[in-house]
């Protein structure tokens, strides 16, 4: 081979590796950043830590407590699940929590189903549990258990 | 200097200029990709919300949105209001993000800072 050819292969090898680079950083900014931020992980912790800071004082159980149901459940809570922004479904929070066999419900009831699935499935709603023992009336310990649910696929 | 050395100096330095305007494209791209108005818009939304539903009512926040409002275009950039976080930095742009806190929210921009008043 002579000189001239050589050089001919050695652009041809190296716009090859131009090209190869600038694909791979090209198309995985914009996989990266065509995908929406997911903080429903963060969502569902701050809605189920809202519902114990509901019903837990000082580390024992609130005055509100005997009063709730499923009809009060959100307004006690200071929780509002309707969707505005006019562009998604309502029904995209779920919460629930359970007491000395008491357990009240609110928001979307289907999402229930979803607590407890794995966490690899990325496509589904997000599901954040806590448990805790809380000190009752009298003085006894009793299980806390809350549960949060936030769908909002679309958003993330 | 003769012929060949003359040659050898441009191919090389062609290759180098061409190396280096390739590396500043792709560095324009990320750069462009990372501070677009549409990725500006999202984030801002969710972490606004995300500080209205943790926020207790009596809470004053100060956010700093100087590196928001660059090159903002819209009057009103960031509205909140009804459960709803609304961050539009453009006419043509906008998104919307909810919050499930039962509060009323204040909002005001001062001085690149947001300030929201959770009532």
């Amino acid at each position: 081979m002579n000189k001239k050819a050589g050089e001919r292969i050695l652009i041809v090898y190296w716009v090859a590796i131009f090209m190869i680079i600038s694909i791979g950083i090209v198309s995985s900014v914009i996989i990266f950043y065509s995908v929406p931020f997911d903080i429903r992980g963060v969502e569902s912790g701050i809605l189920v830590d809202k519902v114990i800071n509901c019903f837990v004082e000082d580390g024992k159980i609130s005055s509100d407590f005997e009063s709730v149901s499923e009809n009060n459940f959100l307004e006690t809570c200071g929780l509002n699940f309707e969707d505005k922004t006019g562009k998604y479904e309502d029904g995209q929070f779920y919460a629930d929590f359970e007491i000395a066999g008491k357990k009240v419900l609110g928001g979307n009831f289907n999402l229930e189903a979803y607590c407890g699935a794995e966490r690899s499935k990325k496509n589904i709603p997000y599901c954040t549990e806590k448990k805790l023992f809380i000190l009752d009336k009298s003085g006894n310990f009793v299980l806390l258990s809350v549960r949060g649910v936030v769908r909002k696929l679309e958003q993330n | 200097m003769n012929k060949k050395a003359v040659d050898l100096l441009t191919g090389n330095l062609i290759f180098i200029i061409l190396a280096i305007v390739f590396i500043g494209i792709l560095f324009l791209f990320v750069y462009s990709k990372s501070s677009s108005e549409a990725l500006v818009e999202e984030q801002t939304a969710k972490q606004i919300a995300l500080m209205i539903d943790a926020a207790n009512p009596g809470t004053q926040i100060i956010l700093n949105i100087e590196g928001v409002l660059e090159g903002n275009k819209a009057a009103n950039p960031i509205r909140i209001g009804e459960g709803v976080v609304r961050v539009q930095l453009s006419e043509k742009s906008g998104y919307s993000y909810g919050f499930f806190n039962r509060v009323e929210v204040e909002s005001q921009i001062s001085g690149g800072n947001l300030i929201l008043k959770i009532k």
